[in-house]
């Protein structure tokens, strides 16, 4: 066996060789064979995750030096630095990042970002998004200084001069970033409520056994949670080459079970109901966005023919099956209804 | 005194009926004792000895005869209702027709020689009773069962209705009308069953669900979705397989599943709303930090918001009735905080640890470093008139898992001022608490088979289970008269001067009832297992907090670089 060594090794060569140039100016994009990791990761284990108490400690600074709040420059009493905007879009499992990319020209003013619980996968991205920010800047308009940071997500880009420092549209791909976590379960450490206008969730994995469906991403259990960080009117977008899943979304969003799923099949039930009892669970937040209201989502787009994942289904041949729900108001208490 | 061991008591229960009948539910191994605390005598005792060899003999078929649905590694329900097993012999009988089944069956029994089936009840984890006193809910552990009970003014338990959930249970409330039952699980999802289980409900309902149709399955993954060689085979293979029926049965019972957590359940309590009588929250806690307060059923699936804020798991949620808005809650840090929980924001925090190391160097026992942490294991809290200066204040009390302690708080809701107050040293270590709003009493069980700040060593020397009780008193404090406890002794049947009421009695008498052989449940003494374990087998059981505590950095480092060496051969 000599696979892993060899493979770890290289990847570690990789890694020093790109340090070292980076510190000559312009970063180099990084190169997708040496951040290979296996698709699937546990959403049960604990992960050695790093994340916010609450979303009011989290430091977006780092995330997205460019839009910094120019009052607040200095850190005080161990609060994070105040930014002028929100994160508003979420890609959970962004995976190699081809989503994030395309979607950062159509919202230049919106944050986005990333999640992805695979350690190799997010570095990629990363080094890519700064990669290409500083491609950016070399390019088009030459900034007085390069950042050479490169990896270290934690680190303080924001000490760097930031672009947005003159001009009151930040360069291009200023607005996403990427960062670990495992959304399953700390999404709400990370957003306020009703905080996300766009949430996608992008060919995710599958799990096809029976008895691994507790670890899908859509669960009713989780769209309660969905619906807790999307605002009303905001849009969740799933996308997947999976027929048996995309059924399994359906369900999950709306409530009703599709063809071919019988109930109780697998001695699964959606939040609030079995069958044909007449409270509503967690489908009442959600209602189905229309095909036509599709067709003129440029997101939509982006999502089937950008991803990594989408691109890799169109060369195999395999269908792609999108649904997008929108977020309802809550609906009224029993007490206000009558 | 060489008595053999017996089983503390896990949980207690206070009950207060109308016609001022308080009673007392002991949970002690399988059993449920009920005591009068009027006179401290034994009430009744479940299961009764009668049913309990009934249980025995049905076993002893059980374990002959028919196989068991579980896997291997999980203790067989030791005690099916008719029910059950009459759907059971049916499932066995069904199967001799269908090919797959016999071959099922002979794997069970292959499985059945390897195991011993110890003919053990389950272990009562919870008890809760109903406001009115008249219903008592109790879950057991190993069967993962709701048994829910009716209780009369003798206190006589009797046995209503059953109900085997899914998975472990970890927390378990009354909706505000109680007439709900919530039920949390290991698996994070909390399930609503009614507390009078609707008969036609169950009875429309097939008996054997999934039985009847082996309907063929087809795999969800294609040739268009899997693409590696090793994949493609595992669905070729697949296809070629004919479908079976899927085994598992759903309740048959009717539940709601309405909420759930991606992590552990640690704990559930419901929220009234102070500002609209019916409004109800529900407030659960997780091994992942988390307090979600959600809408009561049925708009469970509408979450308000998060309490945020603790860096450890949180171990136990507590609320007073009398100031509803806010919720204490501790932690594994070890911590206590306490929360606006409508509107998520902390009002006052207190780290615990300073608490805790000083309860283990005033308890007088050895055999624990002084930095050892340990979890919040007991939380209970009572609103207190009278104290002087401060007006109404919530009196806290806090338990540490495996610690001969306890120690109090004063929170004062005006202020929002969290202070420590006192501390109590106690001779074994604590395992649950509760207070009886009327007398002003405090109950506290003690851990009889653990050596005190250990949760594995046996104790040197058996000690009868034991129950510690308190009487109130008003005291001089800090130059100001304050509300503490005083601890009754059962060594030298005093404690001191008393100025609230008297105790003693009871005290004196429930010490006596707790002597005597008709309440134990004997068992053997916990034997030392490995070195590094951190629980004997029982004390897994009674403690088991320790066992959410999330693994240090090295051992994450570790993984991640396990998860790097098996990297997909995919793309090269």
């Amino acid at each position: 066996m000599t696979g892993p060594p060899n493979k770890r090794q290289r990847r570690e060569d990789y890694q020093k060789a790109q340090q070292a140039a980076n510190h000559g100016g312009q970063i180099e994009l990084p190169q997708k064979r040496f951040y290979r990791q296996r698709a699937h990761a546990n959403p049960f284990s604990d992960h050695n995750l790093t994340y916010p108490t609450s979303p009011s400690q989290m430091d977006w600074s780092t995330h997205y030096p460019a839009f910094v709040s120019l009052a607040d420059q200095d850190m005080k009493g161990g609060q994070p630095r105040r930014m002028t905007k929100q994160v508003e879009i979420a890609d959970v499992g962004c995976g190699f990042g081809g989503l994030l990319i395309a979607l950062s020209p159509l919202f230049p003013d919106t944050l986005m970002i990333g999640m992805e619980l695979r350690t190799q996968v997010l570095s990629y991205v990363t080094n890519r998004i700064l990669a290409l920010r500083s491609q950016h800047q070399h390019q088009p308009q030459p900034q007085p200084q390069p950042q050479p940071q490169i990896r270290q997500p934690s680190t303080d880009l924001s000490s760097l001069p930031s672009p947005s420092s003159s001009s009151s549209s930040p360069g291009p791909l200023q607005n996403i970033s990427a960062l670990r976590t495992n959304t399953m379960k700390h999404l709400p450490n990370y957003f306020h409520r009703h905080q996300l206008s766009h949430l996608f969730l992008c060919f995710p994995d599958p799990h096809f056994k029976a008895r691994k469906h507790k670890a899908r991403i859509i669960s009713a259990q989780l769209n309660a949670e969905y619906a807790f960080v999307v605002r009303p009117g905001g849009c969740v977008y799933t996308i997947t080459d999976v027929e048996e899943l995309a059924g399994w979304i359906v369900a999950h969003f709306s409530g009703r079970k599709v063809d071919g799923e019988e109930e109780g099949d697998d001695g699964e039930e959606t939040v609030g109901g079995n069958g044909a009892d007449k409270t509503k669970g967690v489908e009442e937040l959600w209602e189905r966005v229309s095909e036509q209201d599709l067709q003129s989502d440029a997101c939509v787009q982006v999502m089937r023919d950008e991803t990594e994942e989408g691109k890799k289904v169109s060369r195999n041949g395999g269908r792609k099956f999108v649904s997008v729900w929108r977020r309802r108001e809550d609906p009224p208490w029993p007490d206000e209804v009558c | 005194m060489t008595t053999p061991a017996c089983h503390p008591f896990q949980k207690l229960c206070c009950i207060s009926q109308s016609g001022d009948i308080h009673l007392l539910l002991v949970a002690t191994g399988p059993h449920i004792l009920s005591l009068d605390l009027k006179n401290g005598g034994i009430l009744s005792r479940w299961p009764n000895d009668a049913v309990q060899s009934a249980e025995r003999r049905s076993l002893e078929e059980l374990g002959n005869g028919i196989m068991d649905d579980d896997p291997p590694a999980k203790r067989r329900k030791p005690n099916l209702s008719k029910r059950q097993q009459d759907e059971q012999e049916d499932e066995s009988r069904d199967s001799s027709t269908s090919v797959e089944f016999v071959s099922e069956r002979a794997k069970g029994q292959r499985r059945k020689k390897k195991e011993t089936v110890k003919a053990v009840l389950p272990n009562v984890s919870h008890i809760i009773a109903t406001l009115d006193g008249l219903r008592v809910v109790a879950t057991t552990a190993e069967d993962k069962c709701i048994r829910v009970f009716e209780l009369d003014s003798s206190g006589q338990l009797t046995l209503l209705s059953e109900r085997y959930m899914p998975k472990r249970l970890c927390a378990i409330a009354l909706s505000k009308s109680q007439s709900t039952i919530l039920a949390g699980d290991k698996f994070g999802d909390v399930y609503a069953l009614p507390l009078q289980p609707s008969l036609e409900k169950a009875t429309a309902l097939p008996s054997k669900p999934q039985l009847q149709k082996p309907k063929p399955t087809k795999p969800s993954a294609s040739e268009l979705t899997v693409h590696t060689k090793g994949n493609l085979e595992a669905l070729r293979q697949q296809k070629l397989q004919k479908g079976s029926a899927s085994k598992k049965t759903a309740p048959t019972f009717e539940h709601r599943l309405i909420l759930g957590h991606v992590s552990l359940l640690t704990d559930l309590v419901v929220g009234a709303d102070p500002s609209n009588d019916s409004r109800e929250y529900i407030l659960t806690a997780d091994r992942d930090e988390h307090i979600r307060v959600s809408r009561g059923i049925p708009q469970a699936h509408v979450i308000n918001n998060y309490c945020l804020g603790h860096t450890e798991f949180v171990s136990k949620l507590c609320t007073v009735p009398e100031l509803p808005q806010f919720l204490i809650s501790g932690g594994g840090e070890p911590s206590l905080r306490i929360y606006d929980w409508l509107r998520g924001t902390c009002v006052a925090a207190a780290s615990l640890e300073e608490d805790l190391k000083r309860l283990i160097s005033n308890s007088a026992f050895n055999g624990l470093k002084s930095s050892s942490i340990r979890a919040v294991s007991c939380i209970q809290a009572m609103n207190v008139r009278g104290a002087d200066d401060l007006g109404d204040v919530i009196m806290i009390v806090v338990a540490f898992e495996g610690i001969p302690g306890i120690s109090t708080y004063l929170f004062h809701p005006e202020k929002c001022i969290l202070k420590q107050d006192r501390q109590y040293i106690v001779d074994a270590n604590v395992l649950d608490i509760v207070l009886l709003k009327e007398s002003g009493l405090m109950l506290v069980s003690l851990d009889n088979v653990h050596s005190p700040l250990s949760t594995k060593e046996p104790t040197s020397h058996a000690l009868a289970p034991a129950i510690r009780v308190f009487g109130p008193r008003l005291e001089q404090f800090d130059g100001k008269r304050q509300f503490g406890w005083v601890g009754y002794d059962p060594a030298t049947g005093g404690h001191g001067t008393i100025q609230i009421g008297s105790f003693e009695d009871i005290a004196s008498k429930l010490n006596e009832t707790l002597q005597s052989n008709d309440v134990r449940h004997e068992i053997e003494l916990p034997s030392a297992t490995k070195p590094d374990a951190l629980y004997s087998t029982l004390g897994e059981f009674l403690y088991g907090l320790e066992n959410l505590r999330k693994k240090s950095q090295g051992d994450g480092q570790e993984q991640e670089t396990e998860e790097l060496a098996v990297t997909h051969p995919e793309g090269r």
